[in-house]
């Protein structure tokens, strides 16, 4: 066997980590808490363009480059950047948390990510979810500086994610035992050839389970609103978008690689799962006042509309599901720095009831929140209609009609606390004239941004979505030709 | 000599214990030793697969293991200590600041 070290294939991750410890070290010295920001925006930048020079290629048999990991690499760096403005902009008028190691624990987690989308080994991917999870643990737990109880969401997160981890380590077990082996294509192989694929199902089962934690579906939601309230407003956009997306490609890509031959019982498994999630997280954004916890129920059923294209079975399915969740990490992003704006003119806007009347005192404000909420509720100019009628017709060719219409049923639901939002927003009087922050740069970037990405994706779907297609091809076509 | 299932059931039973620790023990640092018992249950089926088959996969396994247990019971005692710190509470049914 032969065994290379090719270290420009891992130019980003050791990039990223040189950055992150680097800031950890001379955080301490500098007053002006400025040079992070330029410095975590510069590499990211540079990052994004350095991923379309990397060559494709494996480093040490379980991390690979290749179309599938470079792809959510580059939609997971520009989220980064969109992200990095919004975080800026947060810590301006938030200085008890400016320091330069929220964005060096962001930049940690990140390596987390990537790590973990290019992984082709449980052990790899297992450490780059752990990695992704242990700085975000501690940046919830920094919001402590202004309200006490927000401890107590990073504990309950902290819970959850420990038990998270001791389920996908029985899930990496039970597939050591069966398989003998824990690189990707070896089990795909050896598991193909077992007699009996009863415990190869459970151990997809359990490892779902673990996912389904990171990700807050249905019998594991209880975490997110506390922890989604509990954050500073930009930390809960990165976990909402950023980890979302990671730890749902990570998944996509062990269930394509390694479950394929199980994936048919996999997808009976997942129906019920999903269509609750889609159930309860609509349910109960219904009647939440803290605008936070209505958006983290709505991301818990958002991951559930994206498991949607898991339950088809195919691999197109499968693409939609990572261009759903590429979309919804565009309208998180973007709906989370319009909630950071309002943040810094009261913390008392975070109260939906407090909204009224807002179109009349900011009306660009309320404009971008109407297109965020038409996007996440899925009106059709935006991009977010368009991401569900390709899972729902992903559904439907896959023969899971029950299922589609149930999904849209629930999906009616879910657009009344959006649709609340607006009516508030735009329908009721305005009690007195609010103060004003000046807008800025650090504003208009992000929020403009994915306006622009959720309008034009939302009448030419085609680029993006063929563009996912064609990769999951490539990287199919590739991985099964090189056996 | 005692073969691989007797192991598998030690680990099975371990677990166990841990899992119903997890579940139903209500004071934090229990729960993350309960978190360390499972964790202790997995390194007993991990070494006992590798011994038994021959295969150096498990034993490396076994200290990913054991610095992962590391760093997530640094993490927990962190947050466990800053809660007590912050709010005077140790017990998991006190923690109910968030509703709804």
């Amino acid at each position: 066997m032969q065994f290379q070290l090719n270290l420009n294939l891992v130019a980003s991750e050791i990039i990223l980590i040189l950055i992150s410890s680097l800031i950890f070290l001379v955080d301490r010295f500098i007053k002006n808490k400025v040079y992070a920001f330029v410095i975590s925006l510069l590499t990211l930048v540079f990052l994004n363009f350095l991923i379309f020079f990397i060559p494709f290629g494996k480093f040490t048999y379980s991390y690979s480059v290749d179309f599938y990991s470079s792809t959510v690499k580059l939609f997971l760096i520009f989220g980064s950047i969109l992200l990095v403005f919004v975080y800026y902009n947060f810590l301006q008028d938030y200085q008890k948390l400016n320091y330069g190691e929220v964005y060096a624990l962001t930049l940690f987690s990140l390596l987390g990510a990537s790590i973990a989308v290019s992984a082709m080994d449980f052990i790899t991917l297992y450490l780059g979810i752990e990695l992704l999870s242990i700085p975000v643990y501690f940046l919830i737990a920094t919001n402590a500086v202004y309200d006490k109880k927000n401890v107590e969401g990073s504990l309950k997160y902290f819970v959850v994610g420990c038990f998270s981890s001791v389920l996908l380590w029985l899930a990496i077990g039970i597939i050591y035992y069966q398989c003998g082996t824990l690189e990707f294509k070896e089990v795909f192989f050896n598991s193909a050839q077992l007699p009996n694929k009863n415990y190869i199902v459970f151990a997809a089962l359990i490892l779902i389970a673990g996912f389904s934690i990171k990700m807050a579906l249905v019998p594991f939601h209880m975490w997110a609103p506390d922890a989604y309230q509990a954050s500073p407003i930009p930390i809960t956009a990165f976990i909402a978008g950023i980890m979302k997306l990671a730890v749902l490609s990570a998944l996509v890509k062990v269930l394509m690689v390694s479950f394929t031959p199980v994936r048919v019982e996999v997808r009976e498994l997942l129906i019920p799962i999903v269509l609750l999630t889609i159930l309860v997280g609509n349910v109960m954004a219904i009647k939440q006042d803290h605008i936070v916890r209505m958006l983290a129920y709505s991301s818990v059923a958002h991951a559930g509309y994206a498991f949607l294209g898991l339950i088809s079975a195919e691999f197109y399915g499968y693409a939609f599901t990572i261009y759903y969740m590429v979309i919804y990490l565009f309208t998180t992003i973007g709906i989370f720095a319009v909630l950071t704006y309002l943040a810094r003119l009261d913390q008392d806007y975070m109260m939906i009831p407090n909204l009224s009347g807002l179109s009349k005192a900011l009306p660009m404000v309320s404009f971008l929140m109407l297109v965020f909420l038409f996007s996440l509720a899925g009106v059709p100019p935006t991009a977010g209609f368009m991401a569900k009628f390709y899972l729902f017709l992903s559904l439907i060719k896959g023969g899971q009609i029950i299922v589609a219409i149930l999904a849209i049923v629930f999906s009616v639901i879910g657009a009344y606390p959006y649709l609340r939002v607006l009516k508030v927003i735009y329908m009721d009087p305005l009690p007195a004239e609010p103060s004003k922050v000046s807008y800025g740069l650090t504003f208009f970037i992000p929020s403009f941004v994915t306006l622009f990405l959720i309008i034009i994706l939302g009448i030419f779907p085609d680029y993006v979505s063929s563009f996912i297609q064609r990769t999951f091809y490539l990287y199919l076509s590739l991985l099964y030709f090189h056996f | 000599m005692v073969d691989l299932n007797s192991y598998i059931y030690l680990s099975l039973i371990l677990f166990l214990i841990g899992l119903f620790g997890f579940i139903f023990r209500r004071n934090i640092i229990i729960l993350l030793a309960c978190v360390e018992i499972m964790l202790n249950a997995l390194i007993i089926l991990f070494a006992s697969i590798s011994y038994f088959r021959k295969d150096a996969t498990g034993y490396i396994l076994v200290f990913f293991i054991i610095a992962m247990a590391a760093a997530e019971a640094a993490v927990g005692l962190t947050l466990a200590e800053a809660l007590y710190k912050k709010l005077k509470k140790v017990y998991t049914e006190e923690i109910n600041l968030f509703r709804g």
